[in-house]
């Protein structure tokens, strides 16, 4: 028993019972701390390449990386992939095939370079394909409609809706507005020429006769296209969202009277809200139905979180990594893996509507819908 | 165990026992939010379960309705008047049907793409697809179409695989039952997934019109129903068929992929219920209803289950748990940060009333608590102090009282011992004591008194002391007593004498003093009487011899006189008949020269003649030189008992330097230096004082090393009163075995060799008797010898 200079009992020769109690006390402290403070295992992220248009002519593609952060953080922010986050790696292509190849292969020579990459813009997927399919990589295409993509191999996916889908919606409004002479007006690229082809075709199935007409890539007068299909009885419109915005303005100016009827692309706010797009017709996706909650849902969430309107594109983005997510869950996170998991195809409810993956193809459908612009909203039509 | 120990394990057992308690409630709520989670999970199921049963239901209610509007009747009835018209239906619906079969996939044949554009095909398709898929983005019905009482297709939404249904199953079922229900499975012919619902149509009157059959898409209804469970983020709906094969489910999938080879589906027994799970290492509630379907629809016991990610649905109780345990935690550390301070505040509170009380025990009763505060402790300082104020004040009193108990007790046993003391000494002293009365009454006697007195002790205290007291004595002995009772001596001192009871005298010294009471008035004499009778006797025995041997000394004195100065005429005789012989021996040896003297005769006269009777004369003469000396030195001995000195101070310098004037023959002779210092003066008889140091300076001349130059040296000192001279000399010294000896009369260092007849010194030595003085040496042999003589002194000092 030992005593300061005041008398005062020194603790450092505590009793063994004392001694015992405080160190049972700290082991329960300890235990209790263990066991309620928030910990657990630490697993490697899944990271995510994601190569997207945020400057150039795909700048308008921004809203995807928007979308893609805010389903990563509501993944991660309900435990993530079996409690592994999802890092995306966002990396701007600028537009750009060539930039993208770059940021492909510095990801690529990473220590830990990504799971899977996603990207944006037929042009920039085309790019990126042959490399994911020499990494063995899976490449997702988001907002990428070109038909050649979905033929690149066994890594690449489209994830959007293609030219076959485009048609058919398109085919669907020419129906019901029993249109019989109809003008093309297209994009002259890959995605652009498949649809042309395979509309005319079909419209050609029904009786009707077509005109089609393309455009180049970095057109600034539709003039002497417009010139072209003016006489027709409805004129469609495929190609990126400035081109559409472009035709359907000079369509106007120019007094066209007939049925417009646009690409997926015309969803986009940028169009929507234009005075010249009331009464245009658009296949669109089912995130435009404001009837359909889960969709509400997010469009909600989306306009607090970025202030701004949602967009189709972004619900791509969205719906990929919430897919993403999903599949990946329960499952070996690899590149093989999910590969393997893509390649048995699945069926996907997501805010853009049932997403379908047969087993064996590399087209995500995303289903398109028959809708009309009407005063800068998007209605369904019967 | 210390109070801060228990205190200190008073607070860690109850901190334990709280966080175990809140340990308990953490589990036992867990617990209970599971189960109440689980209920409510159940319920969820349950509800969405129903809802799915409803929806699926009114689907079908919703076709059967529609179906049986007036005008499709009246189609369907048109069809069947048609029908009925042709000479063989069964041919023309077998013709059709190879038509219908042999179309291709891509290309309807024109019966097909009649009847998906007659009046009944537009507005079920638009009444039962395109208005849902408008209004609600999907549509439940992927395709209808609509047979006649004969089970030909009459209107289709898209193709279907045969023309006439008249043989299928279902068909029949309907036809009979009303009803047809398939399972959910997927149907090429719309390339659709859902459930196949066949309805008889009748008309009014009961009879059989025809078959409506819709495939219900369950997917967005599930998924309509599954909003309802939004309520999680993490939620999972999976919707089984009986036998596990997904039908729908939240993230991707494959229709009917099987999901029995899972352990989940083990789990789902009975109608409903829940329970926890993993999955994938996730805790994950899993609740779960099989459907029950509703009137006509079965509900085929799918199996719908919700999971929720127990994370999340707990996320409140861990933000709860996460709270409490950091509080916990604080409380804890807080808990044992208190409790060491309380213990501290406590143990130093107790530690001060401790060492105050230790300090207090130990006596030191001007120390008070300084405990600031009204608590306990304080106040227990309070009343400790006030305690230690009252206690100081008994143990004060006690104190005095020990203390005078200690000094009377210390008193007592001074005065037991004092009286032991004095009773032993009184008792057993060598002397006698006794207690007198101022009147003289022997109050108390001891044994060697009575021994003294030769009285009984019990006779004796009868007595005064004036009783035994020898009359000659007894005046001065009452003197004294008076002069001591009147004060004017304290003490004194009488050799008495006693009468002893056998009436003998006996001599005693008596010592005296008076003890007086507390008022100074006489109390009693003590009385000290030493037995003197032998020192008496041996005194008036020491008288006598002295006497005796002063008048043998005088006799002998008268004796050396009378003998010396009566043998000096016959010596002179024989010294002058010596010389007249050897006078007559010269004169007869002349004689005998001159004669004819036979030879024979010659020869033997001659030698005695002329050697031998010379000799004896010679022996005769220094015989008689020697007794003369010898006699001169016993007269001069014998003078000096005889003769009084007269003392007088002298000057010693000038007394030695007569002497060394003296001497100085010799001293040159002898080639002796000598040195007198300057000295004091003496109280002596100059002659004396002459005769003793003209003695010592012969002393040291005879007894000079022949081997060195002698050297002598007379100094003095003064030494309080007394005179010291110191006569030093170089010479052969004196043994040790001799400097006792030789100031005895006749004692001669060298007989043979020195000479004088041994009454030098035995001469000073005389002298010094007579002078009250005193001499010793110093010598060591072969180096010299110191003569000290002390004498007493005079008044002048050293001459400068």
């Amino acid at each position: 028993m030992r005593y300061d200079k005041n008398g005062i009992f020194l603790h450092s020769s505590c009793s063994a019972l004392l001694k015992t109690l405080f160190f049972l006390a700290l082991m329960l402290v300890g235990t209790i701390s263990c066991r309620w403070l928030p910990g657990g295992e630490k697993k490697q992220p899944v990271r995510i390449g994601a190569i997207l248009s945020l400057s150039g002519t795909g700048s308008h593609l921004v809203d995807v990386r928007d979308a893609m952060v805010m389903a990563a953080e509501e993944v991660n922010a309900q435990g993530g992939i079996d409690n592994r986050k999802i890092e995306l790696i966002v990396e701007d292509s600028k537009s750009s095939p060539v930039e993208a190849e770059k940021i492909f292969l510095r990801l690529e020579e990473q220590e830990k370079p990504p799971l899977l990459y996603v990207s944006t813009l037929s042009s920039v997927g085309m790019a990126l394909a042959p490399l994911a399919a020499r990494h063995q990589v899976v490449l997702m295409g988001l907002v990428t409609s070109a038909p050649q993509f979905a033929e690149q191999g066994k890594w690449v996916f489209r994830d959007y809706t293609n030219s076959q889908e485009e048609t058919r919606v398109a085919q669907r409004i020419l129906d019901t507005l029993k249109v019989r002479q109809l003008g093309i007006v297209h994009l002259d690229d890959p995605y652009g020429n498949s649809v042309a082809k395979l509309l005319g075709q079909s419209f050609a199935a029904t009786g009707g006769s077509v005109t089609a007409v393309a455009f180049a890539y970095d057109v600034t007068d539709l003039t002497p296209q417009i010139e072209t299909v003016r006489t027709m009885q409805a004129v469609y419109v495929v190609g990126l969202v400035g081109h559409i915005r472009l035709a359907i303005r000079q369509l106007r100016q120019a007094g066209y009277t007939g049925h417009l009827i646009a690409a997926s692309g015309a969803a986009n706010p940028q169009i929507t809200e234009m005075a010249e797009a009331e009464g245009v017709f658009v296949g669109i996706p089912l995130v435009y139905n404001e009837d359909f909650l889960f969709a509400r849902q997010f469009k909600n969430n989306y306009q607090a979180r970025f202030g701004k309107p949602f967009s189709h594109q972004a619900a791509n983005g969205y719906d990929c990594v919430r897919m993403i997510a999903g599949l990946l869950e329960g499952n070996e996170v690899s590149r093989q893996n999910l590969q393997f998991l893509l390649s048995h195809g699945f069926l996907y409810s997501g805010v853009q509507g049932d997403y379908e993956l047969k087993a064996g193809s590399q087209e995500i459908m995303m289903p398109l819908y028959p809708a009309r612009i009407d005063h800068g909203r998007l209605r369904l039509s019967q | 165990m210390r109070t801060s120990r228990k205190i200190m394990a008073g607070f860690l057992v109850t901190l334990t026992l709280t966080a175990a308690l809140a340990f308990y409630a953490d589990f036992a709520s867990r617990r209970s939010l599971e189960e109440a989670i689980g209920q409510e999970s159940l319920i969820l199921a349950q509800e969405t379960m129903k809802r799915i049963d409803l929806a699926i239901h009114d689907k079908i209610m919703y076709v059967w309705n529609y179906a049986e509007q007036a005008w499709i009747l009246t189609f369907i009835a048109k069809s069947n008047q048609s029908f009925a018209a042709l000479d063989s239906a069964e041919d023309f619906m077998n013709r059709m049907e190879r038509e219908w079969i042999a179309a291709p996939p891509d290309t309807p044949s024109p019966l097909m793409g009649e009847l998906q554009d007659n009046e009944l095909s537009r507005r079920l398709r638009q009444h039962l697809i395109n208005f849902f898929v408008a209004n609600y983005g999907y549509s439940s019905f992927p395709n209808l179409f609509v047979t006649n009482r004969y089970g030909a297709v009459i209107a289709a939404t898209g193709r279907t695989s045969h023309y006439r249904q008249d043989k299928e199953s279902w068909w029949q079922t309907a036809r009979q039952q009303g009803i047809s229900l398939e399972d959910i499975a997927y149907h090429a012919p719309s390339d659709s997934y859902g459930i196949a619902v066949a309805l008889r149509l009748d008309d009014s009157d009961g009879n059989f019109l025809g078959v409506v059959r819709a495939i219900v898409n369950v997917g967005p209804i599930v998924k309509t129903a599954e909003i309802a469970t939004g309520r999680y983020q993490s939620a999972r709906i999976r919707l089984l068929t009986r036998d596990g094969k997904i039908i729908y489910r939240t993230r991707p999938y494959r229709f009917l992929q099987d999901f029995s080879y899972t352990d989940l589906l083990s789990r789902l027994q009975g109608e409903k219920g829940f329970f926890i799970g993993n999955e994938q290492n996730v805790q994950r509630f899993y609740s779960y209803a099989r459907s029950t379907g509703k009137d006509h629809y079965p509900g085929f016991g799918w199996i719908l289950l919700v999971s929720t990610d127990a994370d999340e649905v707990l996320a409140s109780a861990e933000v709860l748990r996460t709270r409490i345990t950091v509080v916990s935690i604080l409380l804890i550390m807080a808990g044992m940060v208190f409790a060491l301070v309380l213990s501290r505040t406590i143990n130093r509170s107790l530690a001060a009333l401790t060492a105050g009380a230790a300090r207090i025990g130990k006596g030191e009763f001007d120390f008070r608590m300084e405990l600031a505060g009204n608590d306990e402790f304080g106040q227990l300082a309070g009343t400790f102090n006030s305690m230690v104020s009252n206690l100081q004040e008994v143990t004060a009193s006690r104190d005095d009282l020990n203390a005078e108990i200690a000094e009377r007790n210390k008193a007592e046993k001074a005065l037991r011992e004092s009286e032991n003391r004095f009773r032993a000494t009184f008792e057993q002293a060598a002397v006698g004591i006794a207690l007198v009365s101022p009147r003289g009454d022997w109050l108390r006697v001891n044994r060697k008194l009575c021994d003294i007195v030769g009285y009984p002790e019990d006779k004796l205290l009868q007595l005064t002391f004036q009783d035994i007291t020898h009359a000659d004595d007894l005046d001065t002995d009452l003197e004294f007593h008076r002069q001591m009772l009147a004060g004017e001596i304290s003490t004194y001192s009488l050799e008495k004498r006693y009468i002893r009871l056998d009436g003998a005298p006996v001599w005693a010294n008596l010592t005296v003093s008076l003890v007086r009471d507390e008022d100074g008035a006489p109390a009693y004499f003590v009385t000290v009487i030493e037995d003197i009778e032998e020192r008496k006797n041996t005194e008036q025995e020491r008288d006598r011899l002295s006497m005796e041997l002063a008048r043998k000394n005088h006799e002998l004195e008268q004796i050396i006189y009378v003998t010396s100065h009566d043998l000096r005429s016959p010596l002179v005789n024989v010294q002058g008949f010596s010389k007249e012989l050897s006078t007559d021996v010269k004169r007869l040896l002349s004689l005998w020269q001159n004669r004819n003297i036979p030879e024979e005769i010659r020869q033997q006269a001659e030698p005695l003649l002329n050697e031998d009777i010379p000799e004896s004369l010679q022996f005769i003469e220094k015989g008689v030189a020697k007794m003369d000396s010898l006699l001169s030195g016993l007269l001069r001995l014998s003078r000096l008992g005889r003769a009084s000195p007269t003392l007088e101070e002298c000057d010693m310098n000038l007394l030695l330097d007569d002497i060394v004037a003296t001497m100085d023959f010799q001293l040159k002779q002898a080639g002796t230096e000598i040195r007198v210092d300057a000295l004091p003066t003496c109280l002596g008889d100059r002659d004396q004082l002459n005769q003793l140091f003209s003695n010592l300076l012969d002393n040291a001349m005879k007894y000079l090393d022949p081997g060195r130059p002698g050297r002598i040296r007379i100094s003095g000192v003064q030494d309080n009163d007394r005179s010291v001279y110191c006569v030093a000399d170089n010479g052969v010294g004196i043994a040790r075995e001799h400097q006792d000896k030789i100031f005895e009369i006749f004692h001669r260092l060298n007989p043979t060799g020195s000479e004088g007849e041994g009454l030098g010194l035995a001469i000073v030595n005389r002298i010094l008797d007579h002078l009250d003085g005193k001499i010793w040496v110093e010598s060591e042999e072969g180096k010299g010898s110191k003569f000290y003589v002390s004498l007493p002194g005079g008044t002048g000092g050293n001459r400068a």
